[in-house]
């Protein structure tokens, strides 16, 4: 526990700097924030190890457990560092071992940061999933996954399919096969560049097929891998609830109106209040789960609500106490807020999430 | 009790827990009434039985008669309490509040008079410092002690006084000096013998029908000198540090008692379920009741880690509390709203006691600090702001 305390603090500490150091260029700082793409950030990352941070050591990883990776995503969220980090952090490491052959050369590719490789879950969607779910069929894999993160950049990607009525396989497409398109999405997030993935009659047989729907360790490495994106996006999502929260706290503190900061006045205080409760809620349940050895699904899917929540309601409550300067697009600070919205609607927002931990609750399946 | 000691003289923690756990397995757990009236003489006995098991002063230093390990050891025992459905014993604002602050600022006589019987449970302390005039504005206060002899004289008039009615002792804060630059360094802080003459408590009857608050009024009190604790005109620093246990303590003992009361009620839904489907509704509902109380746990966790430290007062402190307030009403609001049209009138004891938490947690916005009073001190203290004034 202090071990993988002490880890996360380390990473946390590393990556902070890492950050500061390279936001501070304008280059990669305009890049980053305005076109949502830092390909030297992107690189420095690579290089800084993070790829490998939940690698397993026989793989030559990391192995530093999900403490430390939730760290280095709550500093995504405060820094908005563009990129398909959950991929790369997450479900590379997670799905590496059962990546043989040309797949595996694949994934080292996408281990060194020098291919993209990104996740396309129908599940990410949560309600707004396609109806068109992609099925394998013997070698044939056919459907469509709606906002698939980085899509159109991707080179290759790792897709969750069905096979008829049985639960998840996990197959890797490569972007450029035939059948393979994307449509990107024009988005009001600037740093998420989502596309929609349609797979029409995809050949995908031998290595490509990474699991089986009927291979006894598929739904389990599957709902293992939600469970942790949840848990790092939650973390993201706390470090983008402690960016607004701070903005707005150093904001009240210059601006003047009526003779005196903003922040002086009660009614301003009472909304900065609130926001700190609900930082510091969402900080303390994300670390707390992700130092656990290993996170339950369910309650997972509680804290990926709460954070959803949590973090909408503070990005509403800074706008608030920013005024008018908040609906234009002057100020900075939006950008947080508008990822916050793509990271809240990522595998169930709050009333999801807090709907399928109701009914677990209230069924007996998840006891309290 | 036997405990395994590790090398650094303390057990371990989960082992600590362990022993709790198979103690109140066999233990004799008493139930508590529905009346508030009916429990004082139960949860004294309780006491009695936790502290001739060795439950009692977990963390207290070993030569006052404690077990003298960490607050994790206490958090865990707490916690098993909470899985064994059990009460917190009747001393619990002596055990927390007061005791702490004898062991800070008492004499070693102070001290061997009053902390023995404060952890057997023998004598039941209750806190003097609310009046009707200075809640939140508590350095307001108008209760006067004058030094006649050896003697303190007490007049005035204490509020939302929880126990009195039950209780040996009580700590009162009392103007000592009414000329004082600030009324802040003007006031003492006296261990009042509640059997003394020209004390009267009269119990407060509250919305939900309980009487577990109540006014105290002193007229012409003589307090022996010897019962002031630290400084004459020095108690407002002992008070912030009672309160400073008291905001940081609570929210974490409170949490085990709204687990408990969550636990209950999700029970009651399920029967009523009977396997059905549930609705949305009651699902969202409780989904989102419970990732608060799991935020709040992770909370809580940290300020178990603060109390460690010496960390208390904190700013932190007023964050607990409005997270306290947050799932206590969440959490007493649902249970009330599932009554539905009876909600003011239930059919159960059970339904009763919904709308008696419901009624009872409307007050967790006011007590310890009302909720606008703790968004002001985040505002100022963490967060930096400028003082509004």
């Amino acid at each position: 526990m202090t071990m993988t305390t002490d880890i996360a603090a380390d990473v946390s500490r590393a990556a902070d700097e890492l950050f500061r150091r390279e936001l501070a260029r304008p280059s990669v700082r305009q890049a980053a924030h305005d076109a949502g793409w830092s390909e030297e950030l992107w690189t420095a990352t690579a290089s800084a190890g993070w790829f490998d941070v939940l690698l397993g050591e026989e793989h030559g990883g990391l192995d530093l457990g999900s403490g430390a990776a939730a760290a280095l995503f709550t500093l995504l969220g405060r820094y908005l560092v563009p990129g398909p980090y959950l991929d790369h952090v997450v479900v590379i490491p997670a799905l590496y071992r059962f990546a043989l052959g040309h797949v595996r050369d694949r994934f080292d590719l996408a281990r060194t940061g020098r291919q993209l490789i990104v996740l396309a879950d129908p599940a990410a969607c949560g309600r707004g999933a396609s109806t068109d779910v992609p099925v394998l069929a013997g070698e044939d894999l056919t459907g469509t996954i709606p906002l698939v993160r980085f899509g159109a950049a991707a080179r290759g990607f790792v897709v969750i399919a069905r096979t008829g009525l049985h639960p998840d396989s996990v197959v890797f497409v490569d972007a450029a096969a035939q059948g393979v398109t994307t449509v990107p999405r024009p988005s009001f997030d600037l740093v998420s560049a989502q596309a929609d993935l349609h797979l029409d009659h995809v050949r995908a047989s031998g290595d490509a097929v990474l699991l089986r729907s009927d291979e006894i360790t598929t739904n389990e490495t599957v709902r293992r891998l939600r469970t942790t994106l949840r848990l790092m996006i939650a973390s993201e999502l706390a470090g983008l609830a402690r960016k607004l929260l701070d903005s707005s706290a150093d904001y009240a503190r210059l601006r003047e109106q009526f003779g005196r900061p903003i922040g002086a006045f009660q009614a301003v205080q009472q909304i900065l209040g609130e926001m700190a409760v609900l930082v510091h809620g969402a900080e303390a349940f994300s670390s707390e789960f992700a130092a656990r050895p290993e996170a339950d699904p369910v309650e997972t899917v509680a804290l990926k609500g709460f954070a959803s929540r949590a973090a909408r309601q503070v990005g509403e409550s800074a706008l608030q106490v920013h005024g008018g300067i908040a609906f234009t697009k002057e100020l900075e600070l939006n950008r947080w807020f508008l990822r916050v919205l793509t990271l809240q609607g990522l595998y169930g927002d709050d009333i999801e999430s807090f709907r399928e931990t109701g009914n677990a609750l209230l069924t007996g399946a998840l006891q309290p | 009790m036997t405990l395994g000691m590790s090398t650094g003289g303390q057990p371990d923690v989960e082992e600590f827990r362990r022993q709790a756990r198979a103690w109140l397995a066999d233990a004799d757990i008493p139930v508590l009434p529905p009346d508030y009236g009916d429990r004082p003489q139960l949860l004294r006995a309780w006491h009695r039985t936790l502290y001739q098991a060795g439950w009692i002063g977990i963390q207290w230093p070993r030569e006052f008669g404690g077990l003298g390990l960490s607050v994790h050891h206490q958090l865990a025992f707490n916690e098993e309490l909470v899985r064994a459905r059990a009460p917190h014993p009747a001393g619990a604002i002596g055990l927390e509040i007061v005791g702490p602050t004898i062991l800070k600022y008492g004499t070693p006589e102070q001290q061997a008079r009053f902390i023995q019987p404060l952890l057997s449970g023998d004598e039941i302390w209750c806190q003097g410092f609310s009046e009707p005039d200075a809640g939140s504005d508590l350095a307001s206060l108008r209760t006067r002690a004058v030094v006649e002899g050896d003697d303190l004289v007490i007049n005035g008039h204490k509020v939302w006084t929880s126990w009195a009615s039950d209780a040996d002792w009580c700590a009162v804060l009392a103007r000592t000096d009414p000329a004082a630059a600030r009324p802040h360094s003007g006031i003492s802080y006296i261990l009042v013998d509640m059997r003394s003459a020209g004390v009267t408590v009269r119990p407060i009857v509250m919305v939900n029908g309980d009487a577990e608050f109540n006014e105290v009024l002193f007229d012409q009190v003589r307090v022996p000198a010897a019962n002031l604790l630290g400084d004459l005109n020095g108690g407002w620093a002992l008070a912030m540090d009672t309160l400073g246990w008291e905001r940081a303590g609570y929210p974490i003992r409170r949490r085990g008692d709204n687990e408990i009361v969550f636990r209950d009620l999700l029970d009651h839904m399920r029967q009523e379920l009977a396997g059905s489907e549930p609705d949305a509704h009651s699902a969202i509902a409780v989904g989102e009741l419970y990732a608060q109380l799991k935020a709040f746990e992770a909370l809580t966790t940290r300020t178990a880690q603060r109390l460690a430290a010496g960390q208390v007062p904190s700013p932190l402190d007023s964050l607990d509390k409005l997270w306290l307030t947050r799932t206590e009403q969440a959490l007493t609001s649902l249970g009330l709203d599932l009554l539905g049209a009876s909600r003011a009138a239930p059919a159960s004891d059970e339904g009763r006691m919904r709308v008696k938490r419901y009624l009872y947690g409307r007050a967790a916005s006011v007590y310890g600090g009302s909720s606008q009073i703790q968004n002001t001190l985040l505002a100022e203290r963490l967060l930096g702001l400028p003082r509004a004034r």
